[in-house]
């Protein structure tokens, strides 16, 4: 079982969406990361056959899907990130309505509903309008609508979103179980989300691929980039500006445990040395820590890190530091590269978005058409 | 047809479908009482009115024979000569009730059926010989002739049609007094009300799915996609056919049994022109135009289906809906000759739209869509029209929604 997207392209009038993206899905949970806009939402309606890409094809077990019609779906659960309902329909008109068009035998549509109301502890609404339903409720009905068939392949967009930390555990282990021998692809940047789950990932940025791995896999990127340090609070700001700092600690002594992302430790050991007082204020010298998806996810995608009221500032200081060192063109470069080595470290298993384009040129030069992933 | 009966159920589960179903049924009620009204006989109102009417004019009842006519009109002379007046209007209102009333319903089309051949302008009935009379079917047959060399002057075939439509109307005409044609304006009326209240039952169909991303899970689905657009073409128009009909029976129903069903017996050339093409009675026009507005309607939910299946949003949805449905009446007013003839046969809402687009006031008329030697008068080709056309549009709508991709 296997679902291969051969060099999928999508544009909208000026912005390319998707660009030529090649991955295999297998089975397992296979988490799609990518900031707002990277493009995972077109490739997700791609897969789900509701939009035609520009170029390119989506195969299952080989077969085009849109040949396969009527069988694709019938094995096929789709989650949007908008979950359009009927606003006149309960949670149990919703869900028989749901069941009839995925071609349910009526006398295990009752069945089925059930046991997915209890696993997602729905059974109290059950007879509520879902538009009275609360956002998390929503979403959970909207779930349990992409599991009615119990789908060999499941994609959903976002699914967590609404959910509270309770309701996210409870759907991760619910997945981890559903996925066994199915393929789960589940779109999010909400990074804890698929870490825990995902066999593997898949990272998305401006319309392209620029990796694909196992959560182990993928956090070997960013080895080596992320330093935690203790410092006083007055030295704060200053570290917010000079550095990507991607978490914050107070500690009992009045003191900041800071986690950052760098290339390496000698910005903060600069840091801690300088300013008036440095002595005096001097924390602890950076220590590398162990690195998390979220640390790549913030390491690739750094405007994430932009969405509070210093984050902005930060940015803009991260960027002309990067830009200050060697020019932005060759930090990117050098941002690639490094990838590229990351790639290589991980004997193979790791793909980037330089070898998507490698695969292309080289299916080009072939003449073959091959699934994107990695021997 | 479970996903049939699905979509079926979640459309009657809609609070305005439900809103709508309701105010089809307070329309047609009072729609069917609101003509009774109107009638004003001898200082009554009503169906009293109505059941005085019948009293004063029952000697006139039955065959309108020629040898009834002249005596209908004889009396009608001589009353006004008796009297020294000119007109009926000089009459005192007794006289008028009990002398000319009696004679009024029977001799409806004698002034239309001797006017000038020339200008069509009638003489009026003093001035009329009751002599005449004797051959009053033949001097409708010569009235038909004259009016079609006036109206379709280049077309030979069109006058030749008209002619051989004529043939077939039963002749002597039959009289039952008693009946109003402002029960047909309203059967028209509520026709078209109906009509609105579908195309805002039937715009959301596909539309309001796109609008709210239902549409994204629901094709994903096995049968999300032609099961599921056929189901819900299907059940718009089972809904909106379904209401219509049982709406246009009430309404036939309960303004039959308070004119009196007797009345309805009555040949349609009794109560509109003389030369009428169509042979039928009040009965056969009511459940004819009823059909014709069925279909007409259906067909009109068909190309509302489309609509909604090429449109994004509710809104836009509805108002290419309710536009669709008032097409005809523009098309009435702004695009005379063939041209609007043409277009009024082919926009499916031609039929159940308005008063003079309607199928009853195009049965009035004497209009034809003329191709070369082929004469095809309007109301028949505007039934030919909308039943190609209920499921051509039907099957657009289906076939729109299938292929319907995100963009």
């Amino acid at each position: 079982m296997e679902l291969q997207i051969d060099h999928i392209s999508k544009s909208f009038k000026d912005k390319r969406a998707v660009d030529g993206v090649s991955m295999t899905l297998t089975p397992g949970v296979w988490g799609l990361l990518g900031a707002n806009g990277a493009g995972k939402t077109t490739l997700m309606r791609m897969i789900a056959g509701i939009m035609e890409p520009d170029a390119g094809q989506i195969r299952y077990d080989g077969l085009p899907i849109g040949t396969l019609k009527g069988r694709y779906r019938e094995i096929f659960g789709y989650l949007p990130q908008e979950f359009g309902f009927y606003p006149e329909f309960t949670v149990k008109d919703y869900l028989e309505y749901a069941a009839a068009l995925k071609g349910l035998p009526v006398r295990d549509t009752k069945r089925r509903i059930m046991e997915l109301l209890e696993m997602l502890s729905l059974s109290d609404v059950y007879r509520k309008k879902i538009v009275k339903l609360s956002g998390g409720m929503k979403r959970r009905v909207g779930i349990a609508q992409a599991l009615l068939n119990e789908p060999e392949l499941l994609i959903m967009d976002e699914p967590t979103s609404g959910l509270d930390p309770g309701e996210r555990v409870r759907f991760r282990n619910l997945l981890s179980e559903f996925a066994k021998d199915r393929i789960v692809l589940i779109s999010t940047h909400i990074v804890s989300d698929v870490e825990y789950i995902a066999t593997r990932n898949a990272v998305m940025k401006d319309g392209g691929l620029i990796a694909e791995g196992t959560t182990e896999e993928l956090v070997k990127l960013v080895d080596g980039k992320v330093w935690q340090c203790v410092i006083s609070a007055e030295r704060l700001p200053e570290y917010e500006r000079r550095l990507r700092v991607v978490n914050l600690r107070n500690e009992a002594d009045g003191r900041v445990s800071v986690r950052y992302l760098a290339e390496n430790a000698g910005e903060a050991m600069a840091l801690r040395m300088t300013g008036a007082g440095a002595e005096a204020n001097a924390g602890t010298a950076p220590i590398p820590a162990a690195p998390r998806l979220e640390d790549l996810y913030l390491w690739l995608f750094p405007q994430d890190m932009a969405h509070d009221a210093t984050g902005e500032q930060r940015k803009l200081v991260t960027d002309q530091h990067l830009a200050d060192s060697s020019g932005r063109e060759q930090v990117q470069a050098a941002k690639a590269s490094s990838l590229e080595g990351g790639f290589r470290g991980a004997a193979g298993t790791v793909r980037t978005r330089g070898q998507a384009a490698s695969d292309r040129d080289s299916d080009s030069a072939s003449g073959q058409k091959k699934g994107g992933r990695n021997a | 047809m479970r996903v049939f009966y699905l979509e079926l159920k979640r459309i009657l589960k809609t609070r305005l479908t439900w809103i709508l179903l309701l105010a089809s049924l307070v329309m047609t009620l009072l729609m069917a009482w609101l003509p009774t009204t109107f009638v004003e006989v001898d200082g009554l109102k009503g169906l009293a009115a109505v059941r005085r009417l019948k009293e004063i004019q029952a000697d006139t009842a039955g065959e309108v024979t020629p040898e009834k006519l002249q005596a209908a009109l004889t009396a009608y002379q001589q009353c006004l000569k008796e009297s020294g007046a000119e007109t009926v209007r000089d009459l005192p209102d007794g006289v008028r009730t009990r002398r000319i009333l009696p004679v009024t319903g029977i001799l409806h089309g004698v002034n239309e059926v001797y006017a000038d051949p020339e200008t069509g302008i009638g003489l009026g009935l003093p001035n009329i010989d009751p002599a005449g009379l004797g051959d009053y079917y033949a001097a409708c047959r010569a009235r038909l002739m004259s009016l079609m060399r006036m109206e379709q002057k280049d077309h030979p075939a069109a006058q030749a049609v008209a002619i051989r439509l004529y043939e077939k109307v039963e002749t002597p005409y039959h009289f039952y007094p008693g009946f109003n044609t402002d029960a047909l304006d309203y059967q028209i009326l509520l026709g078209f009300v109906l009509t609105l209240f579908a195309a805002v039952i039937a715009a959301p169909v596909f539309s309001s799915d796109y609008q709210t991303g239902a549409d994204d899970i629901q094709r994903c689905m096995r049968h999300g996609r032609l099961a599921l657009g056929a189901a819900k073409a299907g059940a718009a128009l089972l809904v909106c056919g379904f209401t219509f009909s049982v709406c246009m029976v009430l309404f036939i129903v309960i303004t039959d049994s308070l004119f009196g069903w007797e009345t309805v017996g009555t040949s349609i050339q009794m109560l509109y022109s003389a030369t009428m093409l169509a042979d039928m009675t009040v009965l056969e026009i009511q459940w004819f135009t009823a059909g014709a507005s069925l279909l007409s309607l259906l067909a009109t939910v068909g190309l509302i289906v489309f609509l909604s299946a090429r449109i994004r949003t509710t809104v836009a949805a509805l108002a290419a809906a309710l536009f669709s449905c008032v097409l005809p009446v523009f098309v009435y007013f702004s695009a005379p000759g063939s041209v609007g003839l043409w277009l009024r046969s082919l926009i499916p809402s031609s039929g159940a739209a308005g008063v003079q687009t309607s199928m009853l006031y195009t049965m009035l008329d004497y209009d034809f869509i003329n191709v070369g030697s082929i004469a095809i008068w309007l109301p028949k080709a505007m039934v030919i029209a909308t039943a190609l056309e209920l499921p051509l549009f039907a099957a657009a709508g289906v076939w729109s929604y299938v292929k319907h991709a995100l963009k």
